[in-house]
């Protein structure tokens, strides 16, 4: 993108961390306490779980397909092996490794059924991880009545402090610079973005589309164990409703990042300014004392202004684009 | 009297002139045949009499009004101007008497449709047409050539249309439906409606039409009554006298046409994809075959089946002699044959991706580095290699190609054929809907390059183009081969007489 190297593109491109940028000055302008390191800190903190599920999601949205069952398998792949650790069996102390590797298997393995109806069976995607969704939260509530707070502490390493850092942030940031580079400089990323954008065009170019797709919703359930994993070390127990209310946040946030529903398009950068952008806006609630009734109302909207006035840039850009190679040719 | 007259119409697009200074006269209760090659201006013209594009110059007048007149999409809809494509556009679900009266439903005053008086209609219609047919029915259930009727009573009688257009409206059926076709066009013009009859076959034309008009290159050559010409004066005026034949001499004479017996590709005894009905066929090593065919003749069915998009019911693949079956185009790509699709923007591009990304998607495993990411510079070199190669208009390689000309982007994906480095090269109407220069630099470059390194199959409606590039031509018809000619055989006229004489 870089090349077509006038500034205005690239600002276009980037539009959501120039809304960032508006709302912090204007934030700080009246919450002077905004901007120091804690909150910084804070926000970064707490957006860490936000931001994992968010890459995954965006790996899916960019095949033009949704990963609903995000949220619930967060959930359920860090109850099973927590059930496992201290409730099945309680004496065994499973190593962190272990309790690691199973939740990352269980995301996964969910992601690689999604996958598989959705490519193989050919079911809508949005229909089958609604599915999945409810399946897992039944599933969820069944396992887990009550939450599990007796857990050890070991296995919510995810909320150590390295250096006063929580160490969620170092993981989330090497994460996006791993699957940054994954999308943009992989053949799987070239493959994925030519899968959404067109999917008979990529399968008659030779590209196995099925198996792509598959793959995304594998990344897209590993991911949200992880996230899974950073919410146990927030919070050092288990429970039934553990990230709930993140889906419409991840959802919100791939697309603030430029990401179309239609596939074919995403940013990782964009994305992880949606979830700032998100996290702001919760922590600036949270600083302002709002009715906890309200929270949601004003998130809604404030959320709402942001994709509405994100919509316009998409019609900005190739006004712009159309312009100039006009001059050109 | 005259229903429709147009005066020295010209229209422009992009490096060509579709319409240069047309002239044509409808009269009202007669079957206007429009003929003329792919690429003559048909298109173009009809879009011109039904407003779907407006022209650069030139007047309009309509029902001997001495006023110009300015038509766009709506406007013909309220002047009873039509036009029956060749697919059928109907809603598969619905019963004929709802398609028949669709958007005209009778209703009564709280909005509900009054069923029975819609049947009772229909049913009417259909018995003025003599047609014996259950308009209960839904349309889903019928075949082509009914629903293609289904849609012509519609234009001419429930909609009242006073000009119909019927672009191809035969060219998928068979003989007998096209009798029942050609009965109910008769009748239709028989109440005074004006239509317009387009169809490539020549016998078609001189069996229905009352007067025919031949169009070449955007000129009216020709409007004649049927009763004062024949078939063969009809052919000799769409073809012209041109002789197109320059590049094969080219080729005849370089070193590279020398045809080892090396087969490349063969298929024996194919069926499939609903047409298909037992193709045999060769390609030699370094060879250029055309396949010469028109809308509905199977080439690209063939084409997909080939690299296993489309599933094959019957038949061998070889490949230098292994038997292949690709399951998918991945594993067509693993043996280096590769497709250029017939219909770019669907099946080719990703138009919002990047020139350099569209060139490479096919190949990308050559650029990757120790660490299997991908090598930009030596990417980027590649790219810029092809777009000087085959002189693509970018602003540059990271350009969106949604913003790149018609040609430009056909190149693009010729250029992705050739990083693939294919042993064959199967390309589905390279030259659609491109300007005439990038049609003249994409011929040039399927004799210049792409035959010295592997095998080319190639595709086309227009005729000219297989001439002036191809040493065999392979002349499909309704998904069968009919008749194959080495080159120095044919010229223009004779393949598109045996076009005609081949009927059924």
């Amino acid at each position: 993108m870089k090349e077509n190297n006038s500034i205005i593109i690239v600002l276009i491109d980037n539009f959501i961390w120039i809304i960032i940028l508006g709302m912090l000055v204007s934030v700080t302008f009246f919450i002077p306490s905004f901007l120091t390191i804690r909150n910084v800190i804070n926000i970064f903190y707490h957006s860490a779980a936000l931001a994992i599920l968010v890459l995954g999601e965006t790996f899916v949205i960019v095949t033009g397909n949704i990963d609903l069952s995000v949220e619930p398998s967060l959930g359920i792949s860090v109850a099973i092996p927590g059930l496992l650790a201290m409730v099945w069996v309680p004496q065994t102390n499973i190593p962190t490794w272990i309790f690691v590797l199973i939740a990352l298997c269980i995301g996964s393995v969910i992601g690689l059924i999604n996958g598989i109806f959705i490519t193989k069976v050919k079911i809508n995607s949005f229909l089958m991880t609604l599915s999945m969704y409810v399946i897992l939260y039944g599933f969820l509530y069944y396992l887990v009545p009550k939450s599990l707070d007796n857990i050890y502490p070991k296995y919510g390493w995810l909320g150590n402090f390295i250096l006063g850092i929580p160490s969620s942030i170092f993981l989330v940031i090497s994460l996006y610079v791993l699957f940054g580079i994954l999308l943009y400089q992989s053949t799987f990323g070239r493959i994925l973005f030519a899968t959404g954008e067109n999917k008979i065009a990529a399968l008659i170019a030779g590209i196995k589309i099925d198996n792509i797709v598959i793959i995304a919703y594998v990344i897209s359930g590993a991911l949200a164990s992880v996230a899974g994993l950073i919410i146990l070390g927030r919070n050092i127990f288990i429970s039934n409703n553990m990230g709930s209310g993140l889906l419409f946040m991840t959802i919100a946030a791939s697309v603030l990042g430029g990401a179309r529903l239609e596939g074919g398009t995403c940013s990782v950068l964009g994305a992880f300014g949606g979830v700032i952008l998100i996290t702001i806006i919760d922590n600036i609630l949270a600083m302002c004392d709002v009715s906890p009734y309200l929270v949601y109302t004003i998130k809604g909207l404030l959320i709402f202004l942001a994709v509405w006035i994100d919509s316009y840039r998409e019609r900005i850009r190739k006004a712009f684009l159309i312009k100039k190679v006009k001059i050109i040719t | 009297m005259i229903t429709m007259r147009l005066k020295n119409i010209v229209k422009k697009f992009p490096g060509t002139i579709a319409l240069n200074n047309v002239n044509f006269i409808l009269k009202a209760g007669t079957i206007h045949g429009l003929v003329g090659k792919n690429g003559a201006g048909k298109t173009t013209l009809i879009n011109v009499m039904s407003g779907r594009i407006q022209t650069d110059s030139g007047n309009i007048f309509l029902f001997e009004n001495k006023n110009v007149i300015r038509i766009d999409p709506h406007k013909a809809i309220q002047l009873g101007i039509a036009v029956v494509p060749q697919e059928p556009e109907d809603i598969q679900y619905m019963t004929i008497a709802q398609n028949l009266f669709l958007g005209n439903w009778p209703a009564n005053k709280w909005g509900f449709v009054k069923i029975n008086e819609l049947n009772q209609k229909a049913r009417k219609i259909c018995k003025n047409c003599k047609l014996d047919i259950d308009i209960a029915k839904n349309v889903s259930e019928l075949n082509i050539a009914e629903r293609q009727i289904i849609s012509m009573i519609k234009a001419f009688y429930t909609q009242k249309n006073r000009i119909v257009i019927l672009d191809e409206a035969t060219a998928a059926l068979d003989k007998y439906g096209r009798e029942e076709v050609h009965r109910i066009v008769r009748e239709a013009a028989d109440t005074g409606i004006s239509i317009v009859y387009i169809s490539h076959e020549l016998e078609e034309i001189f069996n229905i039409c009352t007067d025919v008009t031949v169009l070449r290159d955007g000129v009216n050559i020709a409007t004649k009554k049927i009763k004062e010409t024949n078939i063969k004066e009809i052919t000799h005026l769409i073809v012209g006298s041109k002789l197109v034949n320059k590049y094969y001499y080219n080729r005849i004479n370089s070193k590279f046409f020398e045809r080892d017996k090396e087969e490349v590709l063969s298929i024996e005894g194919l069926y499939g994809s609903d047409v298909l009905n037992n193709i045999n066929l060769k390609v030699y090593k370094h060879e250029i075959v055309g396949l010469a065919g028109l809308r509905g003749s199977g080439r690209s069915e063939l084409f997909k089946s080939i690299i296993g998009y489309n599933p094959i019911d019957k038949g061998l693949i070889k490949v230098n002699g292994n038997i292949v079956g690709f399951k998918n185009p991945n594993d067509a790509l693993k043996y280096k044959i590769c497709l250029l699709p017939e219909d770019r923007e669907k099946e080719g591009l990703f138009s919002k991706r990047s020139v350099k990304e569209n060139i490479t998607i096919s190949s990308l495993r050559k650029f990757l580095n120790r660490f299997k990411l991908i090598n930009n510079k030596f990417e980027q070199c590649n790219v810029n290699r092809i777009i000087n190669k085959l002189k693509i208009v970018t602003l540059s390689f990271n350009q969106e190609i949604e913003n790149l000309s018609g040609g430009n982007k056909q190149k693009v994906i010729v250029g992705r054929l050739l990083e693939t480095k294919p042993i064959l090269y199967i390309l589905d109407e390279p030259t659609k809907g491109i300007d005439v220069e990038a049609k003249q630099q994409i011929l040039r470059f399927i004799i210049e390059d792409l035959s010295k390194e592997g095998s080319v199959l190639i595709a086309s409606s227009e005729f000219e183009d297989l001439l002036q590039i191809c040493d065999r031509i392979i002349l499909l018809k309704k998904g069968k081969i009919v008749k194959e000619f080495n080159i120095s055989e044919i010229d223009e006229k004779k393949l598109y007489i045996y076009l005609e004489a081949l009927e059924n």
